[in-house]
């Protein structure tokens, strides 16, 4: 009996081998050997503790950086949230013929951040689209709302897909749960509030963690838009890690993908420890 | 009436997000003279013309098109380096994740919750933190400046083991069992019980990974120099300097295929995508 657990227990395994090698060499291995290079010179490969993570807390454009980043992921990623989720609610409630318009909300998800460079520089330049509704050459992208422009990006690339996430949720929860609700004279607001609302917690950490994956990703968008050196409400660490690379800065980049990741783990592992938790 | 301002909401949103994308249509079907003229706004500081929200071609003409499908050969040596990378990427991360979370779903062991949240980790890293880690590592084999270095990290990406697992998990416990008394190897359990059951989740994951690697730029810009082998994002970004009258048209071409897939398979797409992805084994 036991041979014969073994044995299949063997052949199970080797479902999961070519993912577990590629995943150890692509990605878990290349991350202990940066830890390593972290605390030693690149050049001359001698010891040096924590001397580069300490120059690079101290370096200004990393602080600029990590701020603008931190506060970009602080707004951006529950203004996302939230509204999509509203968004949501009130599509729900519309009749079926509405709710099937929102595939046409997934689309911007699909088009490439380099297709649409053209069509922002159009939007938010001096003499542009968004300009003309004012009357007035205000400068999105050389000024401080430079931050509201990565936002806006980010929210256009991303809101519908958010909202058919919430949707999906929203659907699988079943429809007698709501029914029986509405016959003990439950308001709509109530039946968002105390059976939507609570029974959407797994798909709420869906939501996040696609959120978190795609706020990355408006760096394309940002660096098609305005190149290696935007204006500093747009750089974002992105700009100066490829900034770090292509300059050779590696002492600095390794110490600083060290502190970037040790602040991602810091947002992704209580989630889902809560989500867990249930 | 709070129905009918919800109906405007609607529309209104809708039309805010397909803007964008028509922009770029009408202005594919401009005249060179045309783009220039636009192109001008762009670049003077002090115009006192803006840019109108009726954006559309005076004279409509294909010739942007003509010059782009008949007179550039940079295009379709950088679109056929995308279907290249893309097609691999996306078969071989079937190949590798669809075995990898029937794992996770059929084995007993307790370690396999820590490996699962690993690889979510993984799946939410972005590029910048993997970019020097993944360069000493390329450099050391070689790997440098070749179309690979694009293919075979997305191939191992997590991602489609978080969209594919709660398809599996749905399968009911008794079928596998029932199958597993009719003397089935783990295999035959697999390809004739497991893969056909996940199909939608399958769809969901080639679809979410076809966009997010056509239109990808970040690994291509560090780790590949050689301009043959630049796909097509890059290609619309260079040609917009130099050759800018070619930039609506090339970033239509660019967006049509990615946008087709996602049409052709909105069903699944739409249809409680990624439900309870993040539910607990």
């Amino acid at each position: 009996m036991t041979s014969i657990k073994i044995k299949g227990l063997n052949k199970l395994h080797l479902f999961m081998l070519p993912s577990l090698l590629g995943v150890l060499f692509f990605y878990l291995l290349p991350l202990l050997k940066i830890f390593g290079s972290s605390l030693s010179n690149f050049a001359t490969k001698d010891f040096v503790g924590l001397t580069h993570f300490q120059l690079v807390l101290e370096n200004q454009a990393f602080r600029l950086a990590t701020k603008n980043t931190a506060l970009f992921m602080l707004v951006g990623l529950p203004l996302l949230m939230v509204s999509s989720l509203g968004f949501a609610e009130v599509l729900r409630k519309l009749p079926l013929h509405f709710q099937n318009l929102k595939v046409w909300y997934l689309i911007p998800l699909t088009i490439p951040a380099a297709s649409l460079t053209l069509f922002w520089q159009f939007f938010f330049t001096q003499s542009g689209i968004l300009n003309s509704f004012f009357a007035h050459q205000i400068k999105w992208l050389d000024s401080n709302l430079g931050f509201s422009v990565v936002v806006i990006i980010f929210m256009w690339k991303n809101f519908g897909f958010m909202v058919i996430l919430w949707l999906g949720g929203m659907m699988s929860i079943p429809k007698a749960m709501v029914e029986a609700a509405q016959i003990d004279g439950a308001t709509s607001r109530d039946i968002f509030w105390r059976i939507l609302l609570p029974n959407l917690k797994p798909t709420a950490f869906v939501v996040y963690l696609l959120a978190i994956i795609n706020s990355f990703k408006v760096y394309r968008d940002i660096y098609a838009l305005a190149g290696d050196y935007p204006h500093q409400s747009m750089y974002l660490l992105q700009h100066l890690f490829n900034n770090w690379f292509r300059d050779f800065e590696l002492d600095k980049m390794a110490a600083g993908t060290i502190l970037y990741l040790i602040g991602l783990l810091a947002i992704i592992l209580p989630a889902q420890r809560k989500v867990e938790k249930k | 009436m709070t129905v009918r301002l919800n109906k405007i909401l609607i529309f209104f949103v809708l039309l805010l997000t397909l803007y964008p994308i028509c922009f770029v249509f009408l202005g594919s079907f401009m005249g060179n003279e045309e783009v220039k003229q636009y192109l001008a706004i762009l670049n003077a500081k002090d115009s006192q013309h803006y840019v109108s929200v009726y954006f559309a071609p005076k004279f409509p003409t294909l010739r942007a098109y003509v010059a782009l499908l008949l007179d550039t050969p940079e295009f379709f040596v950088a679109f056929w380096n995308s279907v290249k990378v893309v097609s691999l990427i996306l078969v071989g991360q079937l190949a590798i994740n669809l075995p990898a979370t029937w794992w996770f779903i059929r084995i007993k062991w307790r370690g396999k919750d820590w490996l699962y949240r690993l690889y979510i980790v993984l799946m939410v890293l972005p590029f910048v933190v993997m970019m020097l880690p993944q360069y000493m590592i390329f450099k050391q084999f070689n790997l440098l400046d070749k179309l690979a270095v694009l293919i075979l990290p997305a191939i191992f990406s997590t991602f489609s083991v978080f969209i594919i697992y709660p398809y599996f998990r749905a399968i009911p416990q008794e079928l596998i069992e029932s199958a597993q008394i009719d003397g089935a190897t783990e295999w035959q359990i697999f390809y004739k019980i497991g893969l056909p059951l996940a199909m939608p989740g399958m769809i969901i994951s080639v679809v979410l990974n076809l966009i997010e690697y056509w239109g990808s730029v970040e690994q291509t810009l560090a780790f590949v120099k050689d301009k043959t082998l630049w796909t097509i994002p890059l290609f619309v970004s260079s040609i917009q300097t130099s050759k800018p009258v070619l930039a609506f048209v090339s970033a239509v071409v660019a967006m049509i295929l990615p946008l087709l897939v996602m049409l052709i398979f909105r069903q699944d797409l739409t249809n409680g995508l990624l439900n309870n992805a993040g539910e607990k084994q």
